[in-house]
């Protein structure tokens, strides 16, 4: 006899929505370590050491010196890139660490998906396509974006991605704070000292990449009030997915 | 960074847009505000402005400077009048090994001032942005900053002793700060002091010794430049941030110190009277004008756009760029004649030493960056930079490397004929350091010049400096290792000069990202990307964690967790925990395993499950690495005594084992009492095969359109409820169901059909149902579930059914 079936965390449904999004346009899943070095996690992503660019991110240091627990996967880029030739389109879910206070909308570890394409002639368009098409499939056909200038070291230019809130159809409420949009991307195209590090001419190939937060998400689809719920263990939460 | 509305006015002639509506500009072309907060007949603009924009934005000018490229309306400019002495007491000396470091330092002694309570307007300027108001001097040097973004600070020029020097700190030495703490330096840091005392840590916070205050009668004005990581590093390693030191460690321009010291004076005048010394200006490297470039093509190529050369001017123009359209080529010929006869420094500098000094590549890079084209610094990264082309085809313009076989000794350049020396120097010379860092090249280089046609070559060596020579003759290209190109002959760019402030502007791709956000990212056309020449890969990793998954939740009725990665114990341990029972990595999965069955089983009831069967697949983290690890875990509810957990478990690797083609129950022991077991996927994943890359990812079905409702912060309750009910079919299981949901409402989170049974001789069927009730409100308590299991009961025995 078949057991009742049991029930999938909603992060993993969140992280595996949006990780079949980009595999449906030929995207590769491509996954790293938590524990990185200050190399693939800042250096390499155009980060120096002794940047203020660096405070943007506060870091769990471990006590093995100049490893960390990674603050975002774009180390996976770098890594991708060291091992790989361009053209190419990789997705990378995984967690994350920030040594920050919890609340209800922060954890000090959380899921993140990230993207990357390089090839000839990327462009902001192709950015632009790839990202609304995205937000399209997750959210349905009638939404509408918004990007603005944002900065993120290892882009150039780098954008902010707003979805209009879907609660209120931009009208302001208390899910996008009153202001009628909800960010939800972070992306850019890939700057040229990141191609360039990781061995790939920048005078040759373009390309850009993306993040993406998967708690905010799940948050955000499902209704969810507080992030810590996620990682207590508790079938209350999960057993309603 | 915190701007009164109010403040960014008085720049401007014509009225601004209303702070929300500015707001809204701001944040969809320039920086995102993080809110508007209106206060009393003003507004703060809460603008988040990021290290990109620091060097220049970090002040109400420089906002307003944004402002005004985004709204067309003119800024006013700021350009003091003071009326300046013909001498100066003060003396300043920056020290030899500080140079680098305090790239200028601007005295300027006023004497004579009257220090005062500052007038209102000064104060409700400081006040509204939640600054202390101090006195005159010191909240007009603070004005300025917030102004303009050039840190200040004011001694009392009767406590200095001696003149100003600049300089490390001593070993051990220390410092008493203006808010009187002690602080001891080390022999990094730099500080401003006299010929007794250190007076301010440099850049970060001053001192008491020659603070200040209702006495002071005459003043020194400092308005300096300190390298950013220096700093940063010391406000740092001090744990002190200031609003200085954030501006610095961000960087700002040294030209801004004169500016700066100048609105000060006059302020001062203005506010505090006195009589203004002559300006002291000590800057060892005056950094130069900066220019780079961009072509249509690169502009078009990285934004997808489709400017015409017209729509690329207007953008630019509304940036205010000072910018030309130039044949790239035809610059670095004209500039190149009028360089001949500038002498040769070795590692001469773009920005600080041309167009007086240069050396080989330096030449090369500031004619190229002149024809709008920002090129390496170094050689062999120019080498690598531009692209191949064969000697027939060489054109005026492109660049010749050459291996000379020099060796640097000492900052001097000499001819070696030695050629095992030869050997060894080449190879010194033959990967690229800047620029895709790591490229080897086939030969090594150590010299490069510019074709300039007929025969010509334009460069810069130690014996010659700048000059023009017959390439056939010139001693330095004997032996020609590469011909190469940077663009082609007729390519046009726009040259533009960077504003000094501008830091971030350094290359095509800043400008390119400039002229994107202010054309609007909105208008640039989505379009998909091309076919790409790339199969992708399944990712063995991905692929059997959500094979696993999905055995386990849709075969075995497993639920997936995710628990804590901190713990109390284990092996990898953050430098700064977040809290003290979170100090180390988890090194097993079972810890929270344990923890999740507890709570599970506990709320199985509400959950409605006989057994609570719960796994997680994460990371856990040993002295050697991560192992990714999956863990099961199964606990019965009350009074449930089979299957045993450890039955289900065993269950469970059973079909793991033949979902994934491999034993697992060799590695794993499961003992008559086990509830709980961990399987390293790390390296079972090494032993499985690799994935032919017609392996679909397995996913799951497409999302459901569940709504989250709230885990209740209060307790459940359980009741049982038995009814018989005439008939002995079991048709009437909808109408018993009804009965409960209707009395109940919402305060019914979980029913369970537990028994059911027909007596066949006498007709009727038993129904027995387990309900739990809860409160998202309250916490429920005996008196009202009875409530409701009596109206439950009323209505059932009022259908003539026997509650029992």
């Amino acid at each position: 006899m078949k057991p009742e079936t049991g029930h999938i965390h909603p992060i993993t449904r969140t992280a595996n929505d949006i990780v079949r999004v980009f595999t449906d346009m030929d995207f590769e899943v491509a996954l790293g370590p938590e524990i990185e070095d200050e190399y693939h996690n800042f250096d390499a992503l155009n980060i120096p050491k002794d940047h203020p660019a660096r405070d943007m991110q506060d870091t769990f240091w471990l006590t093995d010196p100049g490893k960390l627990l990674r603050t975002h996967t774009s180390n996976v880029q770098v890594r991708y890139m060291e091992e790989n030739n361009a053209p190419f389109k990789i997705v990378v879910p995984g967690k994350v660490f920030r040594y920050e206070a919890t609340d209800r909308t922060h954890e000090v570890a959380f899921h993140q998906i990230e993207g990357l394409v390089v090839g000839k002639n990327i462009t902001m368009g192709n950015l632009k396509f790839a990202l609304n098409s995205f937000l399209r499939k997750l959210f349905g056909d009638d939404i509408k974006t918004q990007f603005r200038p944002g900065y993120f070291p290892f882009v150039e230019p780098g954008v902010e991605i707003d979805l209009e809130c879907f609660k209120c159809k931009g009208n302001g409420c208390s899910t996008c704070s009153h202001s009628g949009w909800i960010e939800i991307l972070g992306a850019g195209m890939v700057h040229q000292n990141v191609l360039n590090e990781s061995g790939i001419n920048s005078n040759e190939y373009s390309g850009f990449a993306f993040g993406i937060g998967v708690d905010r998400i799940a948050m955000l689809k499902y209704g969810i009030d507080d992030v810590r719920h996620f990682y207590n263990g508790d079938l209350r939460l999960v057993n309603q997915f | 960074m915190i701007v009164s509305y109010n403040w960014l006015k008085e720049y401007f002639e014509e009225s601004l847009p209303e702070a929300k509506a500015l707001s809204d500009i701001l944040n969809t072309r320039a920086f995102e505000v993080e809110g508007v907060e209106d206060t009393n007949e003003n507004s703060l603009i809460d603008i988040d402005v990021l290290p990109n924009r620091a060097h220049d934005c970090l002040s109400h000018y420089g906002i307003a400077k944004e402002i005004s490229v985004l709204t067309g309306l003119t800024i006013k400019e700021i350009n003091p009048e003071i009326k300046q002495g013909d001498v100066s007491n003060i003396k300043v000396d920056i020290q030899d090994d500080v140079s680098n470091i305090c790239k200028r330092y601007i005295a300027l002694e006023i004497n004579n001032v009257e220090v005062k309570e500052s007038v209102s307007e000064i104060k409700n300027k400081l006040e509204v942005l939640g600054q202390k108001s101090i006195n005159n001097i010191v909240d007009i040097t603070n004005i300025v900053m917030l102004e303009l973004g050039q840190p200040l600070h004011a001694f009392d020029a009767d406590k200095l002793d001696g003149d100003i020097i600049i300089r490390f700190a001593g070993k051990g030495e220390k410092i008493t700060t203006l808010d009187n703490k002690e602080i001891e330096l080390t022999e990094e840091m730099l500080v401003i002091a006299d010929q007794k005392n250190a007076l301010a840590i440099a850049g970060v916070k001053g001192g008491k010794k020659a603070e200040v205050d209702s006495n002071t009668k005459n003043i020194v004005l400092e308005s300096a430049n300190f390298d950013q990581t220096s700093v940063r590093k010391t406000s740092q390693q001090t744990n002190v941030k200031t609003d200085s030191s954030k501006r610095f460690e961000n960087g700002v321009t040294p030209e801004l110190a004169e500016k700066g010291i100048l609105r000060t004076a006059e302020l001062i005048q203005k506010y505090a009277g006195g009589d203004v010394q002559k300006v002291v200006d000590v800057y060892p490297r005056p950094v130069g004008i900066y220019k780079t470039g961009v072509s249509l093509g690169e502009v078009n190529s990285l934004l997808g756009t489709d400017f015409s050369e017209k729509e690329l001017e207007k953008v630019l123009d509304k940036l205010k760029f000072e910018y030309k359209k130039v044949k790239t080529k035809d610059v670095v010929l004209e500039e190149s004649q009028k360089l001949i006869g500038k002498p040769y420094i070795y590692g001469a500098s773009v920005l600080y030493d041309a167009p007086d000094n240069f050396d080989c590549s330096s030449f090369v890079a500031y004619v190229y960056s002149l024809g709008g084209v920002s090129i390496p610094r170094i050689s062999v990264d120019q080498y690598v930079f531009s692209q191949e082309i064969e000697e027939k085809d060489l054109e005026p313009g492109d660049l010749i490397f050459a291996d000379r076989h020099i060796v640097i000794e000492s900052n001097q350049s000499k001819f070696v004929d030695n050629p095992d020396i030869q050997s060894k120097v080449s190879k010194l010379h033959d990967t690229s350091k800047e620029f895709l860092t790591g490229t080897k090249i086939e030969r090594g280089i150590d010299h490069v010049g510019i074709y300039l046609g007929d025969g010509k070559i334009g460069n810069c060596s130690g014996d010659t400096g700048v000059i023009i020579e017959d390439l056939d003759k010139s001693e330095r290209f004997k032996d020609i290792v590469s011909y190469r190109r940077i663009v082609e002959k007729d390519e046009e760019r726009y040259v533009i000069t960077i504003p000094d402030e501008r830091l971030d502007l350094r290359n095509s791709a800043d400008v390119i990202e400039e002229v994107g956000r202010v054309y609007g990212y909105e208008n640039i056309e989505e379009k998909p990307i091309n076919d790409m020449d790339f199969s992708p890969k399944i990712n063995k990793e991905y692929f059997y964690n959500n094979l696993i998954r999905k055995t386990l939740v849709e075969d075995l009725g497993f639920s997936e967790i995710m628990t804590y990665s901190f713990v109390e114990e284990g092996e990898v341990q953050p430098v700064k925990p977040i809290a003290d029972d979170k100090k180390y990595l988890r090194t097993t999965l079972i810890t929270g395993m344990e923890k999740s069955l507890e709570l599970n089983a506990h709320n199985a009831d509400l959950l409605g499950l006989d057994h609570v069967k719960v796994f997680e697949i994460g990371n856990t983290y040993k002295k050697e690495g991560e192992i990714l690890v999956l863990s099961l875990g199964v606990q019965n509810n009350k009074g449930i005594k089979k299957p045993k957990p450890s039955q289900i478990l065993e269950e469970g690797i059973t079909k793991l084992s033949e979902v994934l083609g491999k034993n697992l129950s060799e590695k794993i022991k499961i003992n008559q009492d086990s509830n709980n077991l961990e399987l390293n996927l790390s390296d079972l994943y090494k032993k499985l095969g690799d994935l032919d890359n017609k392996t679909e990812h397995v996913l799951f079905e497409e999302p459901d359109n569940t709504i989250y409702k709230p885990i209740s912060k209060y307790p459940f309750m359980t009741r049982d409820i038995s009814v018989w009910v005439q008939g002995s079919s079991k048709s009437n299981e909808n109408e018993v169901l009804n009965i409960i949901q209707n009395n109940a409402g919402e305060l019914l989170v979980n029913q369970k059909l537990k028994d059911v049974y027909t007596k066949e001789d006498e007709d009727r069927t038993s129904y027995s149902y387990g309900l739990v009730f809860e409160s998202q409100e309250k916490t429920l308590t005996d008196e009202e579930v009875n409530k409701v299991m009596d109206s439950i009961s009323k209505e059932m025995e009022g259908k003539g059914w026997e509650v029992r």
